[in-house]
């Protein structure tokens, strides 16, 4: 069968070759339909990280607060540099040292240090610098030039304005992850989601970059929009250091407060750290005093104690009260702190003289649970849901639970513990005609394609006194900014200040210490139509001639308010006071005021 | 002789399945080119677009990096620092500049700060050679509620 023969000499390499062309291209087809087929040599899985949303105050994208960063992180690998040689054209190889000389000189690092370092070829991928300097990135990069230099994109997180609203903006760890402030709380919503590519390598480990299989771009994270205005941040914080320098301070903490809505426009609190270097922060610089540090107020509770008496329409201003201490309708009545001794005084003298009798009498005539419930009304004891990590809760037991030494002690501040959150927002509930909104920092979450994610409407918290009430207490408190009140030095040229003072013991082993105290004081300018509510507190370590809220505080206050109100351009509401066009300096310490 | 004269089979097989093969070897070489040629070009493109895609990635990289120093520049902190070492001071204007004291009549009160300044304000612009009244400064080149000392 000579044909069958010739036939099969024929199509038997013809089926082969259709069977090894058809296994293939089947493949290859399989291989870009299913990336596992293809990956199971060649294949390779990079992930790329989403570029972490920025952090703005309220001036916008024109005023990052922080931001990331593209850089080069740069490693030197002794063994590379004794193995490679570097040759630029037309020129001998280059030596070890003078490669080292080049390294140092680009990256501005010790020369010995680089030295020493090349010398120890145990240690691989040695950590030299990172820098975003693109000129150090060229030499670096030229190989002709340099050798050993390994070069490692990275993003780092920038914080533009330093230490300023390190404790609201918080850090990112090395993971970049957030690891305190808005960073952790909105962590989900910076990070973004990562990207990825899948592909092939050819057998020297390179990329085929028409073998892509799969390429997944990196979302890039949302950005976070503050109520925070850096400019008066920038004057919180400066005036709170020089307030802490000034007066001998150990700590300090601030908070300006838009009177009408609730957002925060400054927050500051010190000691602070720098969120480049968290990790080398102590514990005590990282609290945000102004949100996670419970402290007894001190008298500048006595206005709350003051709006439930009004309130209730059990007394008005001008009632007036006995100031002596022993009388036996009240139980243990505190000592009187109060600067000015009269027989009888009138609750809005009590409130100007802050006095503990004539207040302390109120508070034991209101009854524990109307005083509790009012306390409760304006916000302490509960957190105020400010989006910040680590609030607290301040300490307010139920009244069930107060015996009779509370009960005379919490309506001037002791006994009970606050953040500086709750006490800002208690005092904008009455700068707002007893309306208290819920305080905020964030304004909104955009993300990448600028669809908000979130907006912060601004949301009444409660009315814990009535409007009437709210008015009356502030034309009571703006006595306390009078020459005869106990705040004197917060008063301001041209403006009405509502506020009150404090001056708490702080507890040392158990005890109220004589030595030790922290002084407050929180105002509201202008009194006769509130912008600001502006609150400023000093923690003295050491026993010193300026502890009193009206001494310290004051005129930190003073001078904080100043600032903002000029640069907010809020109108006086006392022109008449520039009729005497006198300068004033109140800055300078003065006389001893009690509180 | 017609039976002699015919082709044996075998031949005429062989000649048109050499044919058949010849075709199918030219039309596997010309794809072959073809496809070669496609993938060449197709490399040369996706060459061309890694390259621009790394560009894009690095001048967005440069882009970032640059915006960063630049507000980082403009922070508080550096301006005071900048207006110090050239010997400025800027500070918010005093309100006592700003507000005018009127009687009823809608004269001014004497020795006002605010008066005296907007009076010297105007002889300053006056005596000014380069003054034109449509010349003023840009409210934006000098915050509003900003002067200098």
């Amino acid at each position: 069968m000579p044909m069958r023969g010739e036939s099969l000499r024929f199509w038997v390499p013809v089926v082969l070759l259709v069977l090894f062309a058809a296994f293939v291209s089947q493949k290859l087809i399989r291989a870009h339909v299913d990336p596992d087929v293809g990956a199971i040599d060649y294949g390779f899985t990079r992930d790329l990280p989403g570029c972490r949303g920025s952090v703005y105050g309220s001036f916008g994208k024109a005023y990052p607060l922080a931001k990331s960063v593209p850089v080069w992180e740069y490693r030197l690998d002794p063994v590379a540099l004794t193995n490679r040689v570097a040759k630029p054209k037309g020129a001998p190889p280059r030596t070890r040292e003078q490669i080292v000389r080049t390294i140092a000189g680009a990256l501005k690092i010790d020369y010995g240090k680089v030295l020493a370092m090349a010398h120890d070829s145990r240690r691989r991928y040695q950590f030299l610098a990172v820098s975003s300097d693109p000129m150090a990135h060229d030499i670096l990069s030229d190989s002709h030039f340099v050798v050993g230099v390994v070069i490692v994109d990275r993003q780092v997180r920038q914080y533009l304005h330093g230490r300023r609203l390190s404790h609201v903006l918080g850090s990112v760890n090395a993971e970049n992850m957030g690891s305190a402030g808005i960073e952790q709380r909105f962590n989900r919503d910076l990070t973004g989601v990562p990207g990825r590519i899948r592909g092939l390598k050819d057998a020297h480990g390179h990329e085929i970059y028409d073998r892509r299989i799969e390429e997944i771009a990196p979302i890039p994270g949302a950005d976070v929009y503050l109520t925070v205005d850096h400019n008066v941040q920038f004057e919180a914080e400066s005036a709170l250091k020089w307030g802490v320098e000034e007066f001998g301070a150990g700590s300090g903490w601030c908070i300006v407060m838009d009177a009408a809505t609730g957002a925060v426009l400054a927050m500051a609190s010190l000691p602070d750290f720098d969120p480049h270097a968290f990790g080398r922060a102590t514990d005590d610089a990282r609290v945000n005093r102004a949100i996670a540090f419970n402290y007894e107020p001190g008298s500048v509770m006595k206005v709350i104690t003051a709006a439930a008496a009004l309130d209730t329409g059990r007394v008005r201003p001008e009632t007036r009260y006995s100031t002596a201490r022993n009388d036996d309708r009240y139980y243990r009545l505190p000592s009187d702190g109060s600067h000015v001794w009269e027989p009888t005084m009138t609750v809005a003298d009590a409130v100007v003289h802050s006095s503990n009798i004539v207040i302390g009498k109120l508070g034991y005539d209101l009854g524990p649970k109307c005083l509790w419930t009012y306390m409760t009304r304006f916000g302490f004891g509960q957190q105020t849901g400010i989006e910040l990590p680590g609030e607290q809760y301040g300490i307010l037991p139920d009244w069930k639970k107060w015996d009779k030494v509370k009960w005379s002690r919490a309506p001037i501040g002791q006994g009970v513990s606050v953040t500086a959150i709750q006490l800002c927002s208690a005092y904008q509930a009455i700068a707002n005609d007893g309306l208290r909104m819920k305080p905020y920092i964030v304004d909104r979450v955009v993300n990448h394609d600028g669809r908000e994610l979130y907006r912060h409407v601004p949301t009444p918290a409660g009315r814990p006194v009535s409007e009437a009430t709210a008015r009356a207490l502030r034309n009571v408190m703006v006595g306390v900014a009078s020459p005869a009140g106990t705040a004197r030095r917060a008063a301001i040229r041209g403006y009405s200040v509502a506020g009150k003072t404090g001056t708490a013991q702080k507890v040392v082993d158990g005890r109220y210490s004589d030595s030790l105290y922290r002084a407050t004081f929180c105002g509201i300018v202008p009194a006769s139509a509130p912008k600001l509510v502006v609150l400023v507190s000093l923690d003295f370590d050491e026993r010193t001639k300026y502890h009193q809220g009206g001494n310290s505080s004051a005129p930190v206050f003073r001078r904080l308010a100043t600032a903002v109100l000029r640069y907010m351009m809020i109108p006086p509401d006392r022109p008449d006071d520039f009729a005497d066009d006198e300068e004033d300096d109140a800055d300078a310490p003065e006389r001893s005021v009690r509180d | 002789m017609r039976r002699n004269r015919k082709m044996p089979k075998k031949y005429s097989v062989v000649a048109g399945r050499t044919m058949q093969l010849a075709a199918v070897l030219v039309m596997a070489f010309a794809m072959a080119i073809l496809n070669r040629l496609a993938s060449s070009s197709c490399k040369q493109l996706t060459a061309t677009i890694r390259e621009k895609e790394r560009q894009l990635a690095r001048l967005e990289d440069e882009k970032s990096r640059e915006s960063a120093r630049w507000e980082a520049m403009k922070t508080s902190d550096k301006l005071e620092a900048a207006l110090l070492r050239n010997g400025l001071k800027m500070d918010y204007a005093d309100p006592v500049t700003q507000v005018v004291r009127l009687r009823k009549d809608g004269r001014p009160y004497e020795g006002q700060k605010s008066v005296a300044r907007a009076a010297q304000r105007n002889r300053t612009m006056a005596a000014s050679a380069s003054y034109r009244p449509s010349a003023r400064p840009s409210a934006r080149s000098v915050p509003a509620n900003r002067v200098r000392r």
